[in-house]
Protein backbone atom coordinates (compact mmCIF):
# COMPACT_ATOMS: atom_id res chain seq x y z
CA UNK A 1 0.00 0.00 0.00
CA UNK A 2 1.27 3.64 -0.51
CA UNK A 3 1.96 5.53 2.02
CA UNK A 4 3.13 8.36 -0.14
CA UNK A 5 1.13 9.77 -2.68
CA UNK A 6 2.38 13.08 -4.43
CA UNK A 7 0.31 14.25 -7.26
CA UNK A 8 1.08 17.09 -9.76
CA UNK A 9 2.40 19.40 -7.23
CA UNK A 10 3.91 22.97 -8.69
CA UNK A 11 5.41 25.38 -6.54
CA UNK A 12 7.58 28.66 -6.96
CA UNK A 13 10.00 30.34 -4.68
CA UNK A 14 9.51 33.71 -5.87
CA UNK A 15 5.65 34.62 -6.06
CA UNK A 16 6.32 37.60 -7.40
CA UNK A 17 7.66 37.38 -10.08
CA UNK A 18 5.67 35.66 -13.07
CA UNK A 19 8.22 35.25 -14.96
CA UNK A 20 10.59 33.13 -12.57
CA UNK A 21 10.47 29.04 -13.47
CA UNK A 22 8.68 26.53 -11.21
CA UNK A 23 11.16 25.14 -8.70
CA UNK A 24 9.01 21.95 -9.03
CA UNK A 25 7.01 21.19 -11.94
CA UNK A 26 3.70 18.77 -11.55
CA UNK A 27 5.39 16.18 -9.61
CA UNK A 28 3.83 12.97 -9.05
CA UNK A 29 5.07 9.94 -8.26
CA UNK A 30 4.08 7.25 -4.92
CA UNK A 31 5.98 5.81 -2.41
CA UNK A 32 5.59 2.08 -0.63
CA UNK A 33 5.19 1.30 2.80
CA UNK A 34 9.37 -0.09 3.41
CA UNK A 35 10.18 1.62 0.28
CA UNK A 36 13.87 2.59 0.30
CA UNK A 37 13.83 5.55 -2.15
CA UNK A 38 16.55 7.77 -3.45
CA UNK A 39 16.15 11.18 -5.39
CA UNK A 40 18.87 12.43 -7.62
CA UNK A 41 19.57 14.90 -9.48
CA UNK A 42 22.28 18.06 -9.82
CA UNK A 43 22.18 20.65 -7.79
CA UNK A 44 19.44 22.89 -8.17
CA UNK A 45 16.94 20.60 -9.37
CA UNK A 46 14.80 20.86 -6.79
CA UNK A 47 15.70 17.67 -4.68
CA UNK A 48 15.39 20.02 -1.31
CA UNK A 49 13.00 21.96 -2.37
CA UNK A 50 10.45 18.40 -3.00
CA UNK A 51 11.43 16.74 0.77
CA UNK A 52 10.17 19.98 2.22
CA UNK A 53 6.73 19.20 0.68
CA UNK A 54 6.54 16.05 2.25
CA UNK A 55 6.10 17.05 5.62
CA UNK A 56 4.03 20.18 4.67
CA UNK A 57 6.41 22.42 5.06
CA UNK A 58 6.11 24.37 1.92
CA UNK A 59 2.86 24.07 0.62
CA UNK A 60 2.55 23.45 -3.27
CA UNK A 61 0.81 26.02 -5.66
CA UNK A 62 -1.40 23.51 -7.00
CA UNK A 63 -1.37 19.35 -6.47
CA UNK A 64 -1.62 17.21 -3.61
CA UNK A 65 0.51 15.14 -1.22
CA UNK A 66 -1.61 12.11 0.08
CA UNK A 67 -0.66 10.49 3.29
CA UNK A 68 -1.75 6.86 3.95
CA UNK A 69 -4.76 8.34 1.59
CA UNK A 70 -5.53 11.13 3.42
CA UNK A 71 -4.79 14.65 1.30
CA UNK A 72 -2.16 16.65 3.43
CA UNK A 73 -3.65 20.51 2.33
CA UNK A 74 -7.25 19.48 3.27
CA UNK A 75 -7.99 21.99 6.19
CA UNK A 76 -8.71 18.87 9.04
CA UNK A 77 -5.30 17.55 8.34
CA UNK A 78 -3.12 17.78 11.60
CA UNK A 79 -0.14 19.02 10.03
CA UNK A 80 1.72 19.00 13.01
CA UNK A 81 1.20 15.52 13.34
CA UNK A 82 2.77 14.65 9.89
CA UNK A 83 5.94 15.91 10.97
CA UNK A 84 6.22 13.65 13.53
CA UNK A 85 5.45 10.66 11.24
CA UNK A 86 7.54 12.20 8.96
CA UNK A 87 10.81 12.62 10.23
CA UNK A 88 13.05 14.85 7.73
CA UNK A 89 17.15 15.18 8.68
CA UNK A 90 18.77 18.49 7.30
CA UNK A 91 21.89 18.94 5.35
CA UNK A 92 23.25 20.32 8.51
CA UNK A 93 23.01 19.18 11.70
CA UNK A 94 24.55 22.77 13.00
CA UNK A 95 20.48 24.15 12.58
CA UNK A 96 19.06 21.77 14.56
CA UNK A 97 21.14 21.54 17.56
CA UNK A 98 20.86 23.79 20.04
CA UNK A 99 20.65 22.17 24.08
CA UNK A 100 23.35 22.22 26.18
CA UNK A 101 23.64 17.88 25.98
CA UNK A 102 22.91 16.04 23.36
CA UNK A 103 20.39 14.29 25.05
CA UNK A 104 18.35 17.55 25.89
CA UNK A 105 18.44 17.90 22.61
CA UNK A 106 17.06 14.24 21.51
CA UNK A 107 14.43 14.17 23.56
CA UNK A 108 13.47 17.70 22.31
CA UNK A 109 11.28 16.18 19.91
CA UNK A 110 9.85 13.35 22.02
CA UNK A 111 8.15 15.88 24.27
CA UNK A 112 7.03 18.13 21.80
CA UNK A 113 5.14 14.91 20.39
CA UNK A 114 3.46 14.35 24.51
CA UNK A 115 5.61 12.18 25.79
CA UNK A 116 6.06 13.15 29.72
CA UNK A 117 9.71 14.19 30.89
CA UNK A 118 10.89 10.58 32.21
CA UNK A 119 9.57 8.77 29.03
CA UNK A 120 10.87 11.24 26.52
CA UNK A 121 14.71 10.48 28.48
CA UNK A 122 13.89 6.77 28.48
CA UNK A 123 12.91 6.98 25.13
CA UNK A 124 16.11 9.55 23.97
CA UNK A 125 18.70 7.12 25.87
CA UNK A 126 17.37 3.98 23.44
CA UNK A 127 17.71 5.84 20.92
CA UNK A 128 21.38 7.01 21.29
CA UNK A 129 22.30 3.36 22.02
CA UNK A 130 20.43 2.17 18.85
CA UNK A 131 22.77 4.52 16.60
CA UNK A 132 25.86 3.75 19.48
CA UNK A 133 26.19 7.36 20.64
CA UNK A 134 25.19 6.50 24.03
CA UNK A 135 28.30 7.61 25.68
CA UNK A 136 27.97 11.14 24.25
CA UNK A 137 24.66 11.40 25.69
CA UNK A 138 26.31 14.07 28.35
CA UNK A 139 28.32 16.03 26.23
CA UNK A 140 27.75 19.64 24.72
CA UNK A 141 26.48 19.11 20.87
CA UNK A 142 28.90 21.85 20.01
CA UNK A 143 32.09 19.77 20.75
CA UNK A 144 31.44 16.79 18.76
CA UNK A 145 32.80 16.03 15.49
CA UNK A 146 31.02 16.71 11.76
CA UNK A 147 30.11 12.56 11.85
CA UNK A 148 28.88 12.47 15.75
CA UNK A 149 26.43 15.59 15.01
CA UNK A 150 25.28 14.11 12.02
CA UNK A 151 23.91 11.30 14.38
CA UNK A 152 22.66 13.33 17.21
CA UNK A 153 20.34 15.49 14.54
CA UNK A 154 19.64 12.13 12.98
CA UNK A 155 18.48 10.83 17.12
CA UNK A 156 16.53 13.78 17.05
CA UNK A 157 14.38 12.72 14.43
CA UNK A 158 14.19 8.98 15.23
CA UNK A 159 13.10 9.73 18.76
CA UNK A 160 9.73 10.41 17.60
CA UNK A 161 9.08 7.26 15.83
CA UNK A 162 8.65 8.40 12.14
CA UNK A 163 7.15 6.12 9.88
CA UNK A 164 8.85 7.66 7.31
CA UNK A 165 12.75 9.07 7.35
CA UNK A 166 14.05 11.63 5.06
CA UNK A 167 17.30 12.52 4.72
CA UNK A 168 18.61 15.12 2.65
CA UNK A 169 22.18 14.49 1.97
CA UNK A 170 23.03 12.06 4.74
CA UNK A 171 26.32 10.99 3.25
CA UNK A 172 27.66 14.92 2.68
CA UNK A 173 30.90 15.37 4.51
CA UNK A 174 31.13 12.00 6.24
CA UNK A 175 34.17 9.68 5.81
CA UNK A 176 33.77 6.37 3.61
CA UNK A 177 33.56 4.06 6.87
CA UNK A 178 31.35 6.61 8.64
CA UNK A 179 28.88 6.75 5.39
CA UNK A 180 28.96 2.77 5.14
CA UNK A 181 28.32 2.18 8.89
CA UNK A 182 24.94 5.20 7.97
CA UNK A 183 23.85 3.25 5.35
CA UNK A 184 23.75 0.15 7.21
CA UNK A 185 22.01 1.72 9.96
CA UNK A 186 19.64 2.90 7.82
CA UNK A 187 19.36 -0.28 6.23
CA UNK A 188 18.51 -1.98 9.53
CA UNK A 189 16.12 0.79 10.47
CA UNK A 190 14.41 -0.06 7.12
CA UNK A 191 14.35 -3.72 7.73
CA UNK A 192 13.66 -4.09 11.68
CA UNK A 193 11.38 -1.50 11.93
CA UNK A 194 10.15 -1.05 8.52
CA UNK A 195 10.34 2.60 8.46
CA UNK A 196 10.28 3.85 4.99
CA UNK A 197 12.93 5.45 3.67
CA UNK A 198 13.67 8.70 1.42
CA UNK A 199 16.65 10.02 0.76
CA UNK A 200 18.78 12.65 -1.09
CA UNK A 201 22.22 11.65 -2.81
CA UNK A 202 24.87 12.35 -5.25
CA UNK A 203 26.59 9.03 -4.50
CA UNK A 204 25.09 6.66 -7.25
CA UNK A 205 27.62 3.77 -6.26
CA UNK A 206 25.63 3.81 -2.98
CA UNK A 207 22.00 3.84 -4.80
CA UNK A 208 22.54 0.45 -6.41
CA UNK A 209 24.10 -0.72 -3.11
CA UNK A 210 20.50 0.40 -0.78
CA UNK A 211 17.75 1.86 -2.58
CA UNK A 212 14.81 -0.27 -4.22
CA UNK A 213 13.32 2.58 -5.76
CA UNK A 214 14.82 5.74 -7.66
CA UNK A 215 13.43 9.60 -8.51
CA UNK A 216 15.11 11.39 -10.85
CA UNK A 217 15.00 15.42 -10.98
CA UNK A 218 16.06 17.68 -13.41
CA UNK A 219 15.13 21.90 -13.52
CA UNK A 220 11.91 21.02 -11.53
CA UNK A 221 10.68 17.76 -13.20
CA UNK A 222 10.64 14.36 -12.53
CA UNK A 223 12.69 12.92 -15.71
CA UNK A 224 11.89 8.96 -14.69
CA UNK A 225 11.39 7.25 -11.46
CA UNK A 226 11.79 3.16 -11.41
CA UNK A 227 14.02 0.52 -9.51
CA UNK A 228 17.94 1.23 -9.76
CA UNK A 229 19.15 -0.69 -12.33
CA UNK A 230 16.40 0.49 -15.15
CA UNK A 231 17.20 4.06 -14.18
CA UNK A 232 21.12 3.96 -13.70
CA UNK A 233 21.65 2.24 -17.03
CA UNK A 234 19.05 4.13 -18.72
CA UNK A 235 22.52 6.48 -21.57
CA UNK A 236 19.38 8.90 -22.30
CA UNK A 237 18.37 9.46 -18.66
CA UNK A 238 21.61 9.94 -17.31
CA UNK A 239 22.05 12.25 -19.92
CA UNK A 240 19.45 14.56 -19.44
CA UNK A 241 19.57 14.51 -15.45
CA UNK A 242 23.22 15.58 -16.55
CA UNK A 243 24.24 12.71 -14.03
CA UNK A 244 27.25 10.63 -14.44
CA UNK A 245 27.19 6.49 -14.33
CA UNK A 246 27.99 5.06 -11.27
CA UNK A 247 31.14 2.55 -12.00
CA UNK A 248 29.04 -0.59 -11.69
CA UNK A 249 27.05 0.76 -14.50
CA UNK A 250 30.68 1.21 -16.21
CA UNK A 251 31.42 -2.08 -15.76
CA UNK A 252 28.54 -3.50 -17.25
CA UNK A 253 28.63 -1.85 -20.29
CA UNK A 254 32.26 -2.66 -20.34
CA UNK A 255 31.22 -6.37 -20.52
CA UNK A 256 28.73 -5.91 -22.87
CA UNK A 257 31.19 -4.17 -25.20
CA UNK A 258 33.14 -6.97 -24.88
CA UNK A 259 30.35 -9.51 -26.21
CA UNK A 260 29.55 -11.07 -23.05
CA UNK A 261 26.51 -11.38 -21.40
CA UNK A 262 25.27 -10.04 -18.13
CA UNK A 263 22.21 -9.70 -15.83
CA UNK A 264 21.13 -6.10 -15.77
CA UNK A 265 19.14 -6.71 -12.58
CA UNK A 266 22.44 -7.63 -10.77
CA UNK A 267 24.76 -4.72 -10.30
CA UNK A 268 24.58 -4.84 -6.76
CA UNK A 269 29.01 -5.37 -5.16
CA UNK A 270 28.84 -8.89 -4.64
CA UNK A 271 25.53 -9.81 -7.57
CA UNK A 272 27.93 -7.92 -10.11
CA UNK A 273 31.46 -9.73 -8.54
CA UNK A 274 29.71 -13.15 -8.71
CA UNK A 275 28.42 -12.59 -12.43
CA UNK A 276 32.23 -11.34 -13.26
CA UNK A 277 33.27 -14.41 -11.93
CA UNK A 278 30.99 -16.58 -13.26
CA UNK A 279 31.59 -15.14 -17.01
CA UNK A 280 33.55 -17.52 -18.73
CA UNK B 1 7.91 32.04 6.09
CA UNK B 2 10.39 34.66 6.82
CA UNK B 3 11.28 35.15 3.18
CA UNK B 4 8.42 36.89 3.42
CA UNK B 5 10.55 39.54 4.33
CA UNK B 6 11.53 42.04 1.63
CA UNK B 7 12.29 44.99 3.60
CA UNK B 8 16.13 45.99 2.69
CA UNK B 9 16.19 43.71 -0.18
CA UNK B 10 17.46 44.31 -3.89
CA UNK B 11 15.30 43.28 -6.71
CA UNK B 12 16.67 42.93 -9.96
CA UNK B 13 15.45 45.43 -13.17
CA UNK B 14 16.16 47.60 -15.13
CA UNK B 15 14.78 50.39 -14.62
CA UNK B 16 15.44 54.73 -14.62
CA UNK B 17 16.14 54.37 -10.91
CA UNK B 18 18.31 51.57 -10.78
CA UNK B 19 20.62 53.44 -12.94
CA UNK B 20 20.55 56.38 -10.75
CA UNK B 21 23.75 57.32 -8.90
CA UNK B 22 23.50 55.32 -5.30
CA UNK B 23 25.07 59.13 -4.01
CA UNK B 24 21.69 60.62 -5.83
CA UNK B 25 19.19 57.97 -4.14
CA UNK B 26 20.77 58.21 -0.73
CA UNK B 27 20.16 62.07 -1.40
CA UNK B 28 16.61 61.50 -2.70
CA UNK B 29 15.37 59.51 0.27
CA UNK B 30 17.13 61.85 3.01
CA UNK B 31 15.32 64.77 1.03
CA UNK B 32 12.07 62.60 0.96
CA UNK B 33 12.18 61.61 4.44
CA UNK B 34 12.92 64.86 5.65
CA UNK B 35 9.56 66.62 3.37
CA UNK B 36 7.81 64.28 5.31
CA UNK B 37 8.47 65.61 8.72
CA UNK B 38 8.04 69.38 7.92
CA UNK B 39 4.93 69.00 5.77
CA UNK B 40 1.93 70.70 7.63
CA UNK B 41 -0.59 70.89 5.11
CA UNK B 42 -2.39 68.68 2.59
CA UNK B 43 -0.50 70.76 -0.64
CA UNK B 44 2.56 69.11 0.72
CA UNK B 45 1.33 65.68 1.21
CA UNK B 46 0.01 65.87 -1.98
CA UNK B 47 3.74 66.75 -3.33
CA UNK B 48 5.04 63.93 -1.73
CA UNK B 49 2.39 61.36 -3.15
CA UNK B 50 3.07 62.69 -6.38
CA UNK B 51 6.75 62.00 -5.86
CA UNK B 52 6.54 58.78 -4.22
CA UNK B 53 3.92 57.29 -6.88
CA UNK B 54 6.23 57.99 -9.99
CA UNK B 55 9.58 56.72 -8.01
CA UNK B 56 7.16 53.61 -7.81
CA UNK B 57 6.09 53.89 -11.22
CA UNK B 58 9.81 54.33 -12.67
CA UNK B 59 11.36 51.67 -10.69
CA UNK B 60 9.29 48.90 -12.58
CA UNK B 61 9.29 46.79 -8.81
CA UNK B 62 5.94 45.30 -8.46
CA UNK B 63 3.62 47.33 -6.20
CA UNK B 64 2.60 44.01 -4.37
CA UNK B 65 6.21 43.26 -3.46
CA UNK B 66 6.94 46.82 -2.12
CA UNK B 67 4.27 46.73 -0.27
CA UNK B 68 4.91 43.52 1.14
CA UNK B 69 7.24 44.91 3.36
CA UNK B 70 4.67 47.04 5.48
CA UNK B 71 3.09 43.86 6.91
CA UNK B 72 5.82 44.18 9.69
CA UNK B 73 4.86 47.33 10.01
CA UNK B 74 1.23 46.83 10.83
CA UNK B 75 1.86 46.37 14.90
CA UNK B 76 3.84 49.74 15.40
CA UNK B 77 1.05 51.49 12.82
CA UNK B 78 -1.49 50.30 14.80
CA UNK B 79 -0.13 51.01 17.94
CA UNK B 80 0.35 54.46 16.86
CA UNK B 81 -2.74 55.54 15.28
CA UNK B 82 -4.66 53.96 18.71
CA UNK B 83 -2.32 55.50 21.18
CA UNK B 84 -3.01 59.40 19.55
CA UNK B 85 -6.48 58.98 18.34
CA UNK B 86 -7.35 58.13 21.98
CA UNK B 87 -4.79 60.33 24.17
CA UNK B 88 -4.39 63.27 21.98
CA UNK B 89 -6.68 66.09 24.31
CA UNK B 90 -8.96 68.17 21.96
CA UNK B 91 -12.33 68.85 20.48
CA UNK B 92 -14.07 65.64 20.97
CA UNK B 93 -15.76 63.90 18.19
CA UNK B 94 -17.27 61.05 19.99
CA UNK B 95 -16.97 60.02 23.57
CA UNK B 96 -17.49 56.04 24.68
CA UNK B 97 -17.25 55.57 27.91
CA UNK B 98 -14.14 57.06 29.58
CA UNK B 99 -12.38 57.14 26.14
CA UNK B 100 -12.92 59.97 23.41
CA UNK B 101 -11.91 60.35 20.01
CA UNK B 102 -10.77 63.79 19.46
CA UNK B 103 -10.62 65.71 15.82
CA UNK B 104 -6.98 66.60 16.89
CA UNK B 105 -6.19 63.31 17.53
CA UNK B 106 -7.82 61.71 13.79
CA UNK B 107 -5.94 64.04 12.26
CA UNK B 108 -2.42 63.52 13.78
CA UNK B 109 -2.96 59.52 13.55
CA UNK B 110 -3.91 59.82 9.72
CA UNK B 111 -0.64 62.11 9.53
CA UNK B 112 1.23 59.68 11.87
CA UNK B 113 0.13 56.99 9.38
CA UNK B 114 1.02 58.81 6.12
CA UNK B 115 4.26 59.47 7.38
CA UNK B 116 5.39 55.69 8.88
CA UNK B 117 4.30 54.27 5.57
CA UNK B 118 5.64 56.72 3.03
CA UNK B 119 8.73 56.40 5.16
CA UNK B 120 9.10 52.85 4.86
CA UNK B 121 8.03 52.70 1.23
CA UNK B 122 10.67 55.41 0.44
CA UNK B 123 13.12 54.11 1.99
CA UNK B 124 12.30 50.49 0.79
CA UNK B 125 12.68 51.88 -3.10
CA UNK B 126 16.24 52.97 -2.17
CA UNK B 127 17.43 49.07 -0.67
CA UNK B 128 15.41 47.59 -3.42
CA UNK B 129 17.00 49.59 -6.32
CA UNK B 130 20.54 49.51 -5.11
CA UNK B 131 22.54 46.62 -4.23
CA UNK B 132 24.12 46.86 -0.36
CA UNK B 133 27.63 47.27 -2.12
CA UNK B 134 26.40 49.76 -4.48
CA UNK B 135 24.85 51.43 -1.57
CA UNK B 136 28.19 51.87 0.63
CA UNK B 137 29.96 52.68 -2.44
CA UNK B 138 27.78 55.84 -2.65
CA UNK B 139 28.17 56.25 1.18
CA UNK B 140 32.49 55.78 1.06
CA UNK B 141 32.47 58.81 -1.48
CA UNK B 142 29.53 60.72 -0.35
CA UNK B 143 31.00 61.17 3.21
CA UNK B 144 34.81 61.22 1.73
CA UNK B 145 34.75 64.77 3.14
CA UNK B 146 34.65 63.43 6.40
CA UNK B 147 38.68 61.98 6.24
CA UNK B 148 39.69 65.51 6.85
CA UNK B 149 37.96 65.09 10.28
CA UNK B 150 39.79 62.20 10.80
CA UNK B 151 36.48 59.89 10.59
CA UNK B 152 37.25 56.49 9.54
CA UNK B 153 35.07 56.20 6.13
CA UNK B 154 36.62 53.26 4.90
CA UNK B 155 36.43 51.13 7.62
CA UNK B 156 32.87 52.20 8.23
CA UNK B 157 31.69 51.71 4.89
CA UNK B 158 33.08 47.90 5.17
CA UNK B 159 31.35 47.19 8.37
CA UNK B 160 28.40 48.59 6.85
CA UNK B 161 28.61 46.32 3.46
CA UNK B 162 29.68 43.09 5.99
CA UNK B 163 26.72 43.79 7.48
CA UNK B 164 24.51 44.13 4.62
CA UNK B 165 25.49 41.37 3.10
CA UNK B 166 24.94 39.08 6.02
CA UNK B 167 21.46 40.25 6.04
CA UNK B 168 19.96 37.72 3.28
CA UNK B 169 22.54 35.10 4.60
CA UNK B 170 20.85 35.12 8.09
CA UNK B 171 17.37 35.31 6.83
CA UNK B 172 17.87 32.38 4.72
CA UNK B 173 19.57 30.91 7.72
CA UNK B 174 16.73 31.27 9.89
CA UNK B 175 14.62 29.80 7.68
CA UNK B 176 17.04 26.91 7.17
CA UNK B 177 16.72 26.56 11.07
CA UNK B 178 12.95 27.50 11.19
CA UNK B 179 12.61 24.20 8.61
CA UNK B 180 14.52 21.92 10.81
CA UNK B 181 13.29 22.58 13.89
CA UNK B 182 9.36 22.73 12.39
CA UNK B 183 10.24 19.40 11.46
CA UNK B 184 11.16 18.76 14.95
CA UNK B 185 7.52 19.38 15.90
CA UNK B 186 8.67 22.99 17.35
CA UNK B 187 6.02 25.72 16.99
CA UNK B 188 7.05 29.42 16.70
CA UNK B 189 3.73 31.11 17.13
CA UNK B 190 1.73 29.10 19.40
CA UNK B 191 1.13 29.74 23.53
CA UNK B 192 1.50 33.42 25.22
CA UNK B 193 4.43 35.51 25.07
CA UNK B 194 6.69 33.62 27.63
CA UNK B 195 5.70 30.25 26.17
CA UNK B 196 6.57 32.15 22.37
CA UNK B 197 9.87 33.66 23.74
CA UNK B 198 10.78 30.35 25.52
CA UNK B 199 10.16 28.55 21.71
CA UNK B 200 12.78 31.13 20.47
CA UNK B 201 15.74 29.21 22.05
CA UNK B 202 15.54 26.64 19.43
CA UNK B 203 15.85 29.16 16.72
CA UNK B 204 18.09 31.78 18.23
CA UNK B 205 20.80 29.28 19.50
CA UNK B 206 21.80 27.48 16.26
CA UNK B 207 21.43 31.07 14.97
CA UNK B 208 24.19 32.70 16.84
CA UNK B 209 26.31 29.80 16.79
CA UNK B 210 26.48 30.10 12.89
CA UNK B 211 26.90 34.08 12.94
CA UNK B 212 30.02 33.82 15.07
CA UNK B 213 31.26 30.68 12.92
CA UNK B 214 30.47 32.82 10.01
CA UNK B 215 31.99 36.40 11.28
CA UNK B 216 35.10 34.10 12.55
CA UNK B 217 35.53 32.25 8.80
CA UNK B 218 35.55 35.66 7.22
CA UNK B 219 38.01 37.44 9.67
CA UNK B 220 39.88 34.54 8.93
CA UNK B 221 39.54 34.91 5.18
CA UNK B 222 40.47 38.46 5.08
CA UNK B 223 43.57 38.77 7.25
CA UNK B 224 44.61 35.58 5.27
CA UNK B 225 44.38 37.27 1.88
CA UNK B 226 46.06 40.20 3.94
CA UNK B 227 43.30 42.81 4.17
CA UNK B 228 44.06 46.47 5.37
CA UNK B 229 41.70 49.49 5.35
CA UNK B 230 44.34 51.67 5.51
CA UNK B 231 45.55 51.26 2.06
CA UNK B 232 43.73 53.92 -0.59
CA UNK B 233 41.55 51.50 -2.63
CA UNK B 234 40.74 51.78 -6.45
CA UNK B 235 37.25 50.73 -7.68
CA UNK B 236 36.23 48.45 -10.56
CA UNK B 237 33.69 51.29 -11.44
CA UNK B 238 34.16 54.50 -10.03
CA UNK B 239 31.38 56.32 -9.26
CA UNK B 240 30.47 59.45 -11.64
CA UNK B 241 27.41 60.91 -12.29
CA UNK B 242 26.03 61.18 -15.05
CA UNK B 243 23.17 63.81 -16.56
CA UNK B 244 20.26 61.85 -15.28
CA UNK B 245 21.72 62.13 -12.35
CA UNK B 246 21.46 65.99 -12.25
CA UNK B 247 18.40 66.48 -13.15
CA UNK B 248 17.38 64.06 -11.10
CA UNK B 249 19.15 66.55 -8.14
CA UNK B 250 17.22 69.02 -9.96
CA UNK B 251 14.07 67.42 -9.39
CA UNK B 252 14.95 66.86 -5.78
CA UNK B 253 15.87 70.78 -5.30
CA UNK B 254 12.13 71.53 -7.21
CA UNK B 255 10.15 69.45 -5.31
CA UNK B 256 11.76 70.63 -1.17
CA UNK B 257 11.73 74.22 -2.58
CA UNK B 258 8.16 73.34 -3.31
CA UNK B 259 7.75 71.45 -0.06
CA UNK B 260 8.92 74.27 1.73
CA UNK B 261 6.56 76.71 -0.44
CA UNK B 262 3.87 74.69 0.49
CA UNK B 263 4.31 75.94 4.30
CA UNK B 264 3.00 79.64 3.93
CA UNK B 265 -0.01 78.34 1.89
CA UNK B 266 -3.38 78.81 4.50
CA UNK B 267 -6.27 77.19 4.18
CA UNK B 268 -9.10 76.48 6.27
CA UNK B 269 -11.00 74.13 4.45
CA UNK B 270 -9.06 70.90 6.07
CA UNK B 271 -6.66 72.02 9.00
CA UNK B 272 -4.11 68.85 7.86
Amino acid sequence: MSILEVKNIKYKYNKFDESSKYALDDISFSIDEKDFVAIIGESGSGKSTLISHLNGLYKAYSGEILFKGVNIYSNDFNLTDLRFKCGIVFQYPEYQLFSETVIDDVAFGAMKKGLSKDEAYKKSVEVLKLLGIEHLKDEAPFNLSGGEKRKVAFAGVFVMDPDILIFDEPDAGLDPVSKDQFYELIKSLNNKFGTTIIYITHNLDDVIEYANKVIVLNEGKIVKTGKPFEILTDKEVMTKANLEMPYAVSIYYEVLKKGYEIDKTKLKFDELLNSLINLK
Amino acid sequence: MIKDITFGQYYKKDSVIHSLDPRVKLVATLVFLVSLFISTNIFAYILATVFLVSAIVLCKVPFSFIISGLKSLLILLLISIVFNIFLTPGEKVFVLGPISVTREGIIIAAKMAIRLIYLVIGSSILTLTTTPSKLTDGLEKGLGFLNIFKVPVAEIALMMSIALRFIPILIEEVDKIMKAQTSRGADFDKGNLVEKAKSLVPLLVPLFVSAFRRANDLAYAMESRCYSSSVHRTKLRPLTYKRIDYITYLILLVFIVLIFITRYIKIDMIVL
